[in-house]
């Protein structure tokens, strides 16, 4: 489905070819496929960036990703639900986004920044299984965030780095999700 | 004339750098090591950007917004929630950043 691929490569922000097709386990080889034509059409570009060579969404394809999921949306008559685990996360995100500031501030309010992170986990998993009865390519993030705070346990680092599959890195790839879904602009 | 800007210093630390104007990952080519990154928002497709800038101002976002997470982890100054900053600043123009005193500082204006 283009719809996964071109997806894939918004979350990602900028990805080889191995790990958009990952993204959704999709096979590579029809990966490659779907991201040369995308590239024909101008929703995608190949480029050379940051030390690494990857695909990366132009303005064309976020509006193309935009009206793949708005059809998506609609064919799943999901745009309420989806509606509503939004404000919800909304609302944990701000919590989120302030413990794991706190960690990195080192300020007092760090040290109960974990069972913020641990409560939001807990609350998202009720939204995951929400969005994911209508929309299955949600399922996963309550695996990556708990794998994450697992790994905490031994390294904090995997609270807020951008190096690997962090309990923020993964937020903030859901909070784009959430909003892409939607169609939304980030404030 | 020496014009400075204020917004929300939300990753400490000082840097000067010329200014980088990025509208959308349509130009992220443009953008150049050492760099300051201005633009309206970011998002997980800017992260690599950050990796490279010298320091981050954006029109939207403040203290507890994700870039300022990103910022303060690549351990870069970030100056958000600068009002009209893409309008204000010219893109190569050069820049003092102080992530501290949420300031941008610079010397040519459009």
């Amino acid at each position: 489905m283009t719809l996964l691929t071109l997806h894939a490569v918004r979350l990602l922000g900028f990805a080889d070819t191995q790990a958009v097709a990952a993204r959704f386990s999709q096979d590579p080889g029809l990966v490659e496929s779907q991201l040369i034509d995308a590239g024909v059409n101008g929703f995608v570009s190949h480029s050379t960036f940051a030390g690494t060579s990857g695909w990366s969404l132009s303005s064309l394809g976020r509006i193309e990703n935009e009206r793949l999921l708005a059809d998506e949306l609609d064919h799943a008559d999901a745009r309420d639900a989806v509606l509503t685990v939004h404000d919800n996360f909304t609302d944990i995100n701000t919590g989120v986004v302030g413990a794991c500031s706190a960690i990195q501030l080192q300020s007092p309010a760090g040290e109960d920044a974990m069972d913020v992170l641990i409560g939001a986990l807990a609350s998202w998993r009720l939204l995951e299984a929400q969005v994911s009865g209508l929309l299955p390519r949600f399922e996963g993030y309550s695996e990556r965030l708990l794998g994450a705070l697992k790994n905490a346990v031994r390294d904090t680092a995997w609270l807020t780095a951008t190096d690997r599959d962090s309990f923020h890195r993964v937020w903030f790839e859901l909070h784009e999700d959430l909003i892409a879904t939607l169609g939304i602009q980030r404030r | 004339m020496m014009t400075i800007l204020t917004g929300v210093g939300a990753s400490t630390g000082t840097a000067r750098g010329n200014a980088r104007l990025i509208h959308g990952p349509d130009e992220f080519t443009h953008f150049q090591s050492g760099e300051v990154l201005v633009c309206r928002t970011t998002d997980p497709a800017w992260t690599p950007l950050f990796g490279m800038a010298s320091a981050v101002v954006t029109e939207s976002g403040g203290m507890l917004s994700h870039a300022a997470i990103v910022a303060r982890e690549f351990g870069i100054p970030a100056v958000l929630g600068v009002r009209d900053a893409l309008n204000l600043l010219a893109d190569g123009g050069p820049l003092a950043i102080d992530g501290s005193r949420g300031t941008v500082t610079l010397m040519d204006t459009k």
